[in-house]
Parts: C-alpha cells; sequence; structure tokens
C-alpha cells in the first residue's frame, strides 16, 4: 500500500517536469545524414595544356618585309609583352617599325610608311582613327597590304578603381571597329565565356571549331584568355566557340566568332591580345597559330604605284646614264643629291649607262628620245608622246594635253623591273622634273596611279612678253615718263553739257 | 476491514501534504531545470573579413555550447568578404550544424560570401526582394615578378608573392570550394546547372526560390518559427548572441574602402581575394 502511494507520489513529482518538458519540447534535433563541407584537398589548380611544339619543317627564307605596329592611337599593350611575337617576326625577315606621335623627330608619319609598308598591325587602339587613315588603310589593303586589327576586352580603359577619379568609358572594340569597318568586319563590344569547360577560368576559352583557311590550318585547340566575339557578313569566321561559349552581351550565342578574315583576304581581326603574350603564347597550338599570323603578315603581294613614290622600288636602282642624260659639270650635284636622297632611305642608286638587270631602273628623257629604254612605253594604252614641239601629249587618264611646261612621270613594272620614266619637253625640263627624285616628293604632280603630270619648264603656248621686258630698273629713279607717254593717256570721257 | 485504515491514510491531511502536493511542489520545482528553449540570433550587417568573423565565430561557439540554445538563426546582410574569413565562419557553422539546426534569414542580401555562409544551413530563408547569390571569387590581379635597386630579394615572387597566372589559377580552386559547398548544403533542392550557379549572378529571393536556391519566402518571426520547427521546440525565446560575446564593433571602415571625402564605398580597401558583391555602383562615382 506504501508502495503504491509513493509511485503515486512520485508520479505526481515527474508530472510538472514532464509538462514543461513536452511545453517547450516536441523531439530532438537529427542532423542531417550528410553533413560535409567541402573536400578542399581534393581540388586542384587547373594546369595549361601543353603547346603542340611544332616546329616548322623547312627553312624559311627571311621575308624582307617591313611591318609597321601602331602605337599612335594610345594602344592598350607594352612592347614587353609582344617580345616573343616581335622576335619571331624580325627571324623571319621581317623589319618592324612603331608607328608613333609624328612629333618625334625623324618619325614618318603614317601615309608615307603605309607606301612601302607590307602589313599595318594594329592592337588594342583606344584613340578614334580619322577618316584620312581609315582610307588610306583601305586604299593599303586594296594593294596587297595586310592588316591585321586585335581588339582585346580586357584592354578597355576602363577600371573600378579609376572609375572614381574619371567616368569616361571607351571600348577598344569602338575604336577598332572604325577601321575596320570598310572590311564589313565588326568587334561586339563583350567578353566570351565558357562556364563548363575552361582552362581554369570562365572567360579562359578553348577553341576547336576552325574554318578552312592557311590561318587555321593544322590548329586543332587554341585557348584564349579574356576574348570578344566579331561579326562579319561577307568574311570568313576563322576561329569558333562551341555550343557552351557564350557572350557577356547577351550571355548567350553559340558558335560565337573570335577571330575572321576579310572577304578578300586581307584583313584579319582577332578577339584577343592575351594569346601573342607569354605564357600564353606557349598554350596548346597558340604557338602554331602564331605562326600562321606571321605567315599572313608577310605574305602579302603588295603592288606600288606612283602613289606610292618615292617607296616605288623594291631592289637597288640604276640611274639612266644616256645620250639624253649624261654626267655633265651642270648635273653633278644633282645626281649626288638623287643618291643622297636614295641612300638615306636605304636604297643604293647607281648612275649607269648599263643597268644591271636585277636592278630597278630611273630613266630621263625628252619626250623625243630615240633611246632603247623608253620601248616599254609603246605598250602603254592610251600614251602617245609628242614626236615634236607642235604635236600634243596623250596620257591615259588625262587625255590629250598641250606638253609644253608638263613633264610626265611614268612608272612601269614589267616581269624584270620596275622603271621610273621622267619625261619632258626638253632635258632642262626634265631636269627640273627630277627635283623631285631628290626631295622624294611630288608635289608638283597630279598623280592617277602609276601616271604623273608634273610642272616642268615653262609653258610656251601664252607669252606675255616678260622675257623681253627689262625689269632691271632702277628702283631709286623716278618713274620715266617713257613708261606711260602722254599719247597713251586716255583722254576723259566727254560728260553731257561738259 | 483492512480498506478502512488505507482510505483514511489518503484522506488525512498529512498523507496528502507528503505523497500529492510535496511531490507537485517539488517536481514543479524541479522542472524549471528543465530550460525554456532559446533560438540564438546571430546578426551580420557587415561584409565577412577578420574583425566580422571573430565576431561571429565567438557566437558560433556560445550557440555550440549553451545547451539552452537549440538553433541558431543566422541574419544576413553582406555582400560578402575575404576567401579565409569567409571559410572559417563556413565551417564553424557546418559544425554547429551537427549539433544544432541553423537556419538563415537574408534580410537584405546574402551574395557571394554571404552565400557561402547561407550553404552551411539547414534552411534558408529570405524576404522578398533579397538579393542572393553571386557565387565566385574576385580578385586584383599581382604585378609581375620584378626587380629594384634597392630592395634584394631571394626569389622572384619574394615581392609579389605569387604570379598573375597562378593567381588566376588559384582562385578556381576557391570556385571549386564555393561551388562544392553549395551543392553539398543544398543537394537536390538545387535546380541549377554548374553554368547557371557559377555565372555569379545575384538574384532577387522570388527568383532564387524558384532555382532552389532558397527554401521560402518569410518574414523575420515566421523564419525564428521555422528555426523552432527544425529544433522541435515551443515557446521558445530568443537571443541576441552578440550580446553574449565579447564583440568590439563594427570595423567597417578598415574594410572598404574611402573616398578623399570620407565617403565608405564598396570597395575592399586592400588587394586580395575576395567572395565578395561588387554592386553596380561601385563603378560610379558616389
Amino acid at each position: 500500500m506504501k508502495r503504491y502511494r509513493i509511485y503515486i507520489a512520485v508520479g505526481i513529482f515527474l508530472l510538472p517536469i514532464l509538462a514543461r518538458g513536452l511545453w517547450f519540447y516536441r523531439g530532438w534535433y537529427r542532423s542531417p545524414s550528410t553533413l560535409e563541407a567541402p573536400d578542399y584537398t581534393s581540388f586542384s589548380m587547373p594546369i595549361p595544356p601543353t603547346n603542340s611544339e611544332q616546329s616548322p619543317e623547312e627553312e624559311i627564307e627571311p621575308a624582307r618585309r617591313v611591318v609597321l605596329l601602331d602605337y599612335n592611337h594610345n594602344n592598350q599593350f607594352d612592347f614587353a609583352e609582344l617580345d616573343a611575337f616581335l622576335e619571331e617576326l624580325s627571324l623571319r625577315g621581317a623589319r618592324i617599325e612603331f608607328v608613333r606621335d609624328t612629333y618625334e623627330p625623324g618619325e614618318l608619319p603614317l601615309a608615307e610608311r603605309l607606301k612601302y609598308a607590307s602589313a599595318y598591325v594594329v592592337l588594342a587602339p583606344q584613340a578614334s582613327f580619322s577618316a584620312t587613315t581609315v582610307q588610306l588603310v583601305e586604299r593599303f589593303v586594296a594593294r596587297g597590304g595586310r592588316l591585321l586589327v586585335i581588339s582585346d576586352p580586357t584592354r578597355n580603359l576602363y577600371d573600378y578603381y579609376y572609375e572614381y577619379f574619371s567616368e569616361s568609358y571607351l571600348s577598344e572594340a569602338l575604336v577598332a571597329d572604325s577601321l575596320l569597318a570598310p572590311f564589313d568586319i565588326s568587334f561586339t563590344n563583350d567578353f566570351i565565356y565558357n562556364l563548363v569547360e575552361n582552362e581554369g577560368n570562365f572567360r579562359h576559352v578553348f577553341f576547336r571549331q576552325f574554318a578552312e583557311d592557311a590561318l587555321t590550318e593544322d590548329l586543332s585547340e587554341l585557348v584564349f584568355y579574356g576574348a570578344r566575339s566579331i561579326h562579319t557578313d561577307s568574311g570568313l569566321n576563322l576561329i569558333m566557340g562551341d555550343e557552351q561559349t557564350r557572350s557577356s552581351q547577351a550571355n548567350a550565342g553559340t558558335h560565337l566568332a573570335v577571330a575572321v578574315r576579310s572577304l578578300d583576304g586581307g584583313v584579319v581581326a582577332i578577339g584577343d591580345l592575351s594569346f601573342l603574350t607569354p605564357p600564353y603564347d606557349q598554350v596548346a597550338d597558340n604557338p602554331v597559330f602564331i605562326d600562321r599570323l606571321i605567315d599572313f603578315l608577310l605574305g602579302g603581294e603588295r603592288s606600288f604605284d606612283l602613289t606610292d613614290y618615292p617607296f616605288i622600288f623594291q631592289k637597288s636602282i640604276s640611274l639612266l646614264r644616256s645620250e639624253d642624260f649624261d654626267l655633265t659639270a651642270d648635273n653633278l650635284e644633282s645626281i649626288t643629291s638623287i643618291q643622297n636622297t636614295f641612300g638615306a632611305r636605304g636604297q643604293d642608286l647607281v648612275f649607269t649607262d648599263d643597268p644591271d638587270k636585277d636592278s630597278d631602273l630611273i630613266v630621263l628623257a625628252p619626250y623625243d628620245s630615240q633611246s632603247k629604254y623608253l620601248e616599254p612605253l609603246d605598250s602603254i594604252d592610251g600614251l602617245e608622246l609628242p614626236v615634236d614641239i607642235f604635236a600634243t601629249l596623250t596620257v591615259p587618264h588625262f587625255g590629250e594635253i598641250d606638253p609644253s611646261g608638263i613633264g610626265l612621270a611614268l612608272l612601269v613594272h614589267d616581269d624584270e623591273r620596275t622603271t621610273l620614266f621622267l619625261l619632258a619637253a626638253s632635258m632642262d625640263d626634265v631636269l627640273e622634273l627630277a627635283v623631285m627624285l631628290e626631295t622624294g616628293e611630288l608635289d608638283s604632280c597630279m598623280v592617277r596611279e602609276n601616271v604623273g603630270l608634273c610642272k616642268a619648264g615653262e609653258a610656251t603656248g601664252y607669252d606675255f612678253g616678260f622675257d623681253e621686258y627689262d625689269f632691271d630698273f632702277d628702283f631709286d629713279e623716278p618713274l620715266s615718263e617713257d613708261l606711260f607717254p602722254e599719247d597713251d593717256l586716255l583722254e576723259p570721257t566727254p560728260t553731257p553739257g561738259s | 476491514m483492512n480498506d478502512a485504515p488505507a482510505q483514511e491514510n489518503w484522506t488525512t491531511p498529512r498523507t496528502i501534504l507528503i505523497f500529492l502536493i510535496l511531490p507537485l511542489l517539488v517536481g514543479s520545482t524541479f522542472a524549471f531545470i528543465i530550460p525554456r528553449p532559446q533560438i540564438g540570433i546571430i546578426r551580420l550587417n557587415d561584409a565577412i573579413y577578420f574583425e566580422s568573423a571573430d565576431a561571429l565565430i565567438q557566437q558560433i561557439e556560445h550557440a555550440r555550447e549553451d545547451a539552452q540554445i537549440r538553433a541558431v538563426l543566422l541574419v544576413l546582410n553582406t555582400p560578402g568578404g575575404t576567401v579565409v574569413d569567409t571559410e572559417a565562419v563556413y565551417l564553424e557553422l557546418i559544425r554547429l550544424k551537427a549539433r544544432k539546426p541553423v537556419v538563415v534569414y537574408v534580410q537584405g542580401m546574402a551574395a557571394s560570401g554571404g552565400y557561402y555562409l547561407s550553404a552551411a544551413a539547414n534552411e534558408i530563408c529570405s524576404g522578398p526582394s533579397s538579393v542572393i547569390g553571386n557565387v565566385g571569387v574576385i580578385v586584383t590581379l599581382p604585378e609581375d615578378p620584378f626587380i629594384v635597386e634597392d630592395i634584394v630579394t631571394t626569389g622572384p615572387y619574394k615581392m609579389t608573392g605569387t604570379g598573375r597566372d597562378t593567381t588566376l589559377r588559384e582562385i578556381d580552386v576557391i570556385k571549386q570550394g564555393f561551388y562544392q559547398a553549395v551543392v553539398l548544403g543544398r543537394g537536390e533542392r538545387l535546380k541549377l546547372d554548374i553554368e547557371g550557379l557559377l555565372s555569379g549572378r545575384t538574384w532577387m529571393a522570388s527568383e532564387a526560390l524558384q532555382y532552389g536556391l532558397i527554401d521560402g519566402l518569410s518574414s523575420f518571426s515566421e523564419a525564428l518559427d521555422n528555426t523552432a520547427r527544425l529544433a522541435k521546440i515551443r515557446h521558445y525565446e530568443t537571443v541576441e548572441l552578440r550580446d553574449r560575446i565579447d564583440y568590439l564593433g563594427s570595423y567597417e571602415a578598415d574594410f572598404f574602402s574611402e573616398t578623399e571625402e570620407g565617403a565608405t564605398t564598396p570597395l575592399p580597401s586592400k588587394a586580395g581575394i575576395y567572395l565578395l558583391y561588387l554592386p553596380p555602383s561601385a563603378r560610379r562615382l558616389p
């Protein structure tokens, strides 16, 4: 009986405890069955793919071409970054010229350099191209010059920190577009990425889709480290991303092109600069692609016409010593000066009566010259030289004209050589025309392709009688009445009523 | 004959006192040994960096050791912060979750490192317009190795610590950790693929809910009830855990840089590797 009472007492004792427990608690927390943190030891740094180490199979003959590297448009790169690329270009025989501010003494402007260059390379420009420059480059490409334009989304003048000091923001894609517009190529102001398969970072994108082109021959994999996409309607998409490669502009896009070639093949645009710079120039097939690019830059066949003067000769030059133009005391100084001018440009010029067949040639002659070296002119359609002082001159692009006071500069390319003919009515006029050889300029000429009409000597068609007039009078002497004889004075006009 | 004394015993005041009232009183007294459950509230209204992380870890440790605290509600409004401090807090939260439920309530923003912390929680609740996500890492690349005349080092990277390319690859390792943390934390609730998650996007909470980045839209009190439900407690009380630790206060100005006029910017004051969301305003003058 007593035990029964104890049980009840214990129960009553536990009752408030139980009640309170149930008031607050309904069970026990069970931690999730899989309570895992990431296994940090299992993660590893992505390793870049090794390059294919394709060495050139055959000895490559140096190209002896001039490649212009633009540094006049606030280009966002350091020369040190391009050391390897420029060295490779040099090894292949290219002479690299940096096109910088023309205010630097001795720097030639772009317009002059494009006259002799084989390729023009523009990397990450930030300053706009003028309409004149765009026209110059368009004309350069039309005549076989090669243009490589590289834009890079990491080279915009834009930075979080800088932005506190300046709100200006200029995408270098837009700047490059102004240069590429004539070739139907435009950069997209974006960057491309691949979140699924990449080379260590979403913006490091693999490329395995290539067009059939000499530039992409034998490529199997490229990696671009921060690229933007490019659009062309008429050109060729050289390098394209896969289905998972996206554009930041729309977070979408398939087979985005990051390198394109213009319809005529003379222009290549690439949306990444990093692949040219160490260490990324040694990843995957990047070195092979760089090699192909150098082939492209040095592979153009430039045509030169008279507008490229004075950079129209590709070989050493012979100045023809003929019966028309012999060495005399009068013209010795001119010849020496011409030699010095050409020498300053690195071109050898010899004065000879037996020009080497491997040399280019300059012929100075009057229109009526009988020199055999004028024979190539016979093949020029629409050219008729005056046989006497009364005949007219007929010139391609210009038609029939009075030859007096007019010289003719003609550039003729044949299989053997390039020949510059400087012709005028007399040898004295020719020598006046030859001043252009000393100055290196065609200031007094109107040039169309390979023909230039230049002022040489005095026109004889209009005689103002100045030759007979004596200008040697003394200004201090009072005017002689003879100059204005009274007989010659006009009578005043009679007025009505006077 | 025998029942009479027993019946008599129950009716005597003495028996009632000893076997009914006294046990009831003692039992009631002892019942107070059972503590009223508490939900510890940890608030982070700051970036995650050394000081704020230290304060968070102290609060988490306290919550873990205090038996009365049955669950933790982590209230976040943070753009993230440094990698090391975020990971340190994250790992402490994982330890805490093994013993007590942890719920995150996003009151403004749980971006980048903030979402990293959220991934450790049993559940994530949020106000409807809070900002969620921004999974990824951000770094300012170091300078290329260089030498100067007056400072001599014993190795090329002594001045910079690492190379630019190496840094790029290192942050991929950190990204993998972040990604794994989210995948493990959210499990089958996550409806975003790797591409979507690692895009670095921020989502409004209502959108984040659709992608399984959070578990629900709620008010703060609902989040508390949710925490209690996971802890299987009722009639709980809440406790601000910051009051129980030796917290020195906010050092916000030390973490974020300032303009010349003294305004705090959303940019960190020091270069480094961050799990940090930089809002668009970071690119504009304040």
